[in-house]
């Protein structure tokens, strides 16, 4: 058994409608009966506060680890710097870990601030020197690795789903909603999902435009679309067009419905997302994407593992004032959300009914970067990297094997866990519950160095 | 890449699955594939079909008008002509004057729009459609220009709209030495105290050759040091204009003259000519050939071509010394491209589908509207989203895609010049004045469109055209084309519901 699916508790799902936003509670039958008559595979799912979520957040284009996990301490750190002269920090120049886990060898970023209250209420970790074997140096050969969660292609996963989401999502988040992606665009991660995954740019663009001129004949035109939409036959790239149109339709009847809910809920708690510099109603990138993430929980969704992200690392030049632009949009995106889900938790009492409690946030890359700075005040692509991870399930502090002189020394900082033991610990029995031979399902292919890390 | 399928990703490689139906061999087994897919020898006569399909696959739609004029010129003098990629100096400054306020200093928005008026409006639609596949293969993006060189991207642009059928060596020197190129991947910041990887790696591993084939790191850390020397210089005055822009100039003094050893081969210090001498040796000795010819024929024919059809082609196209049109042309002259497999379709990119509803529709749509319906579905020409161009085939299809494609036609129909405000009939342009009753009116938009309906939907749509609602409910309002206003509002009700049947979204 699986602890993902779990059965509905309808009165404590209203009761946090109620509980934190105040009137406008909807019951699950009202909100059925918006939902197009032709819906064939409703998207809308029983779930509750307590179900076992996962984010996985990427920073797409190889983020500087080393800049973001900072060596301050000894030889390590003396080394780190002597190779960034331009680029590196000094020891006081980034946020102290001496908080919470207690931690003085590392200091992190200084745009992470938000992060740095996590670790210090200890729900943060960070594994040092993430890889896979035999490391590629291209974007798009290591992303592939990342997503199809094998280092030898499909060849090692035979019969299986190419994307390791989709092989998770497949047996333990089968529902329409229950794998999500926003504003990634349709990521190999998912390849291979038997149950059209909800993929979009954003929420709130995920809606049927209505026309004035001739609006009730514009209601008639849509039943007409999904009519003939339901007449396809269902063989071949036609039918399978077909039914992604269909769910599509029957995707934005609800997401609608819930966008409007959650729209009350903000408004009446006074959340604000982080704004776009110089906007007063524009939201960062990061900072929408978390919204949404947030919407589609306080919605009721069943979802159990949110893909979302930004580009832009791929920091080959101008790297110091890009990089903290770039961990700032996370890291004000995390801390918004971070308050949100406490206000729609305050409704709970009991802790294990919460959503952080039952929440993680794994903040990956494709490769870290190299060791040396480059001439244009940058780093070219790497080789390990660190993985920050969050939320209540986490236990707080530095995983993986420290930094050493000779790390530091080489070109490229070597890789020592494996990042499928992170995924493997997340989606585990401590977390999404998963057992042994249901996480080698996950991840079929052998791994050299594969180890046991308990960041939850 | 093999491709595991299941859902809605399965429409990647449909095409794919298709040419090997009740084979279960891969694709390189030509045995088990119908020997039409690999016949590269040239077709004789074409159908009426045949050639509306060569219109669907290559002018973004099909449309009646280029059908008459390929008609009249015969398909090879089309395909000469189509493939001469002619500049027309009045077709140039009228699109600038319709996007762009100041050509020195465009804004991002107004490049866009400049080149989307032109998609739509050049007479040789597939100058603009072949461009956007070199754009999208050498994709690199706007965003890295600030004001004062934002003008190059007219430039970069245009060497794809301009030259897209030259050599392909030429045409990998200017890209190589290409200004926006050179800020894009860091070309411009690469010297001889430190040169930077960032172009060497995706000149082999993206535009030329593939990841990891024929080459090291070794090799790319050398390619590094031949690709050094650019600078970008603010100058003041530029051409007399009054103003300041950014040029790229090469200097010798960041410029790398120690030799060079690339892919075996020793590459003497030669200065600038060196970006031509790495075009050269990576020609003389790697599959380039191999690399574009699956490229191109993945984008115009169908996917996963077999070994058999690549080595035809990149045989032929090495002895021709590389010549793109030469390609082209046997590429849409042969057999294979008019094959069942090839015509059993593409996924269409949100370019296609866009740009295509508007030539295949004619309502004259504002730019702006195509502007704001292409950052919608994340394909904005001028702006890919990486180094590695956009996602293609079924990629294109996500839940999110759906949804804004519907969007985009809504705002195609009813917020455009020719909106109903505007006093356009849209039923007396589209609709012959003989073909007005109910079935005949399905069946002419359904042909224009190039929608496949099965009977009960063809049925759904008649009905469709005889019923209407209101704020109770449905009733019966029998079609009458003679109503003005019951034949605009249906008739702008059935392009936007044929637009969403699932053979319009396939090209």
């Amino acid at each position: 058994m699986n602890t993902i699916k779990q059965t509905l508790d309808t009165s404590r799902r209203n009761f946090l409608r109620v509980g934190a936003a105040g009137a406008g509670a909807l019951a699950l039958g009202a909100l059925d009966s918006r939902v197009s008559p032709l819906s064939a595979k409703p998207a809308k799912a029983a779930a509750l506060p307590a179900h076992k979520r996962m984010i996985v957040i990427n920073m797409l284009g190889g983020n500087d680890g080393l800049n973001t996990l900072i060596p301050v301490t000894g030889s390590v750190a003396s080394i780190y710097q002597s190779n960034r002269p331009t680029i590196g920090f000094a020891p006081g120049q980034g946020l102290s870990l001496t908080g919470g886990p207690g931690v003085s060898a590392y200091e992190i970023h200084p745009s992470l601030a938000n992060i740095q209250s996590l670790w210090n209420q200890g729900d943060a970790a960070f594994v040092q020197k993430v890889g896979y074997p035999s490391q590629n140096l291209s974007h798009f050969v290591s992303e592939d690795i990342w997503s199809y969660g094998a280092r030898n292609g499909l060849a090692s996963l035979p019969g299986a789903a190419p994307g390791w989401l989709a092989r998770f999502g497949n047996n333990h988040a089968p529902s329409p909603m229950g794998l999500v992606s926003i504003g990634v665009g349709r990521r190999l991660d998912f390849e291979g999902s038997t149950a059209n995954p909800f993929l979009v740019n954003s929420v709130s663009s995920f809606a049927y435009d209505t026309d004035w001129h001739y609006s009730n004949n514009h209601t008639l035109r849509k039943e007409v679309v999904q009519n003939i939409l339901s007449m396809q036959p269902a063989t071949g790239i036609r039918g399978e067009i077909a039914a992604a149109a269909e769910a599509a339709y029957n995707a934005a009847a609800q997401v609608g419905v819930a966008a409007a809910d959650y729209e009350t809920y903000e408004t009446t708690n006074s959340i604000q997302y982080p704004l776009r510099a110089g906007s007063t109603t524009s939201l960062t990138n990061m900072g929408r994407r978390m919204r949404d993430i947030s919407l589609l929980i306080y919605g009721g969704f069943d979802t159990s593992v949110f893909y979302t992200g930004i580009g832009g690392f791929d920091t080959h030049s101008d790297q110091p004032a890009r990089h903290a632009e770039l961990l700032q949009e996370i890291d004000d995106a995390i801390g918004v959300f971070y308050q949100d889900i406490s206000i729609q938790d305050s409704a709970f009492g009991t802790a294990s009914d919460r959503i952080w409690p039952n929440l993680t946030i794994v903040i990956i890359s494709e490769f870290g970067r190299r060791n040396y700075e480059n001439g244009s005040d940058g780093t070219d692509h790497g080789h390990g990297n660190c993985v920050t991870v969050l939320g209540g399930p986490v236990n707080g502090g530095i995983y993986g094997d420290p930094l050493v002189d000779a790390d530091v020394n080489a070109e490229y900082l070597p890789y020592s866990t494996d990042f499928r033991d992170i995924y493997r610990s997340l989606l585990g029995a401590n977390h999404m519950g998963l057992n042994t031979s249901e996480l080698s399902a996950v991840f079929p292919e052998a791994q050299p160095l594969s180890s046991t890390i308990n960041v939850v | 890449m093999l491709k595991k399928l299941f859902g809605l990703s399965a429409v990647l490689s449909f095409v794919a699955t298709l040419s090997l139906a009740g084979s279960g061999c891969s694709s390189d087994d030509k045995k088990a594939l119908p020997p039409a897919d690999q016949d590269l020898s040239s077709v004789h006569t074409l159908s009426q079909s045949e050639r509306i399909y060569f219109l669907r696959r290559t002018h973004f739609a099909f449309k009646p008008s280029e059908l008459q004029r390929l008609n009249q010129m015969g398909y090879e003098s089309y395909l000469d002509w189509m493939l001469t990629l002619e500049t027309d100096p009045a077709l140039e400054s009228q699109a600038l004057a319709a996007t762009v306020a100041d050509p020195d200093y465009p804004s991002t928005t107004e490049i866009a729009r400049w080149w989307e008026w032109l998609m739509v409006n050049n007479p040789n639609p597939f100058q603009e459609l072949l461009a956007m596949f070199w754009h999208d293969h050498f994709a690199t993006s706007d965003e890295v220009l600030d004001a004062q060189s934002m003008w190059w991207m007219f430039k970069h642009i245009n060497l794809w709209r301009q030259h897209g059928t030259d050599k392909l060596p030429d045409l990998l020197e200017a890209m190589a030495r290409d200004w926006t190129m050179l800020i894009w991947l860091d070309g411009y910041v690469s010297t001889k105290n430190a040169p930077n990887e960032n172009f060497a790696r995706e000149f082999w591993e993206l535009f030329t050759l593939g990841a990891d084939n024929g080459y090291t790191q070794a090799d790319i850390v050398e390619a590094s040091r031949a690709f050094t020397g650019y600078r970008r210089v603010l100058e003041p005055n530029l051409a007399g204009s009054g103003r300041d822009q950014f040029v790229m100039v090469f200097d010798t003094n960041r410029h790398d003259y120690t030799s060079k050893t690339i892919l075996g081969q020793t590459l003497p210090g030669n200065g600038l000519s060196e970006y031509r001498d790495m075009v050269d040796i990576t020609l003389a000795n790697a599959p380039v050939a191999e690399f574009i010819c699956k490229k191109v024929w993945e984008q115009f024919v169908y996917l996963n071509p077999s070994t058999t059809v690549l080595n035809n082609l990149t045989k032929g196209f090495r002895d021709s010394g590389y010549d793109l049109k030469a390609l082209f042309k046997r590429i849409f002259m042969s057999k294979a491209f008019f094959s069942a497999t090839a015509q059993a379709g593409l996924v269409k990119s949100p370019v296609e589908h866009h740009v295509g509803f508007i030539r295949a529709t004619g309502l004259n749509v504002f730019v702006s509207r195509l502007d704001n319906g292409l950052v919608d579905t994340a394909q904005r020409p001028s702006q890919p989203p990486t180094v590695n161009g956009w996602p293609s085939g079924g990629f294109w299809l996500s839940s999110q895609a759906l949804v804004e494609r519907a969007n985009f036609l809504r705002d195609c129909i009813y917020y455009s010049h020719e909106s109903p405000q505007a006093g356009y009939d849209v039923g007396l342009a589209l609709i012959p004045a003989n073909k007005t009753s109910a079935g005949d009116v399905v069946d002419q938009l359904a042909w224009l469109l190039q929608v496949d309906l099965e009977t009960n939907q063809r049925q759904a749509a008649i009905d469709y055209l005889n019923t209407d609602r209101n704020g109770s409910g449905n009733f019966a309002d029998p079609w009458n084309f003679n109503d003005a206003v019951d034949r605009d509002k249906k008739i702008r009700g059935l392009l936007y519901i044929l637009g969403q049947h699932p053979t319009y979204q396939i090209r």
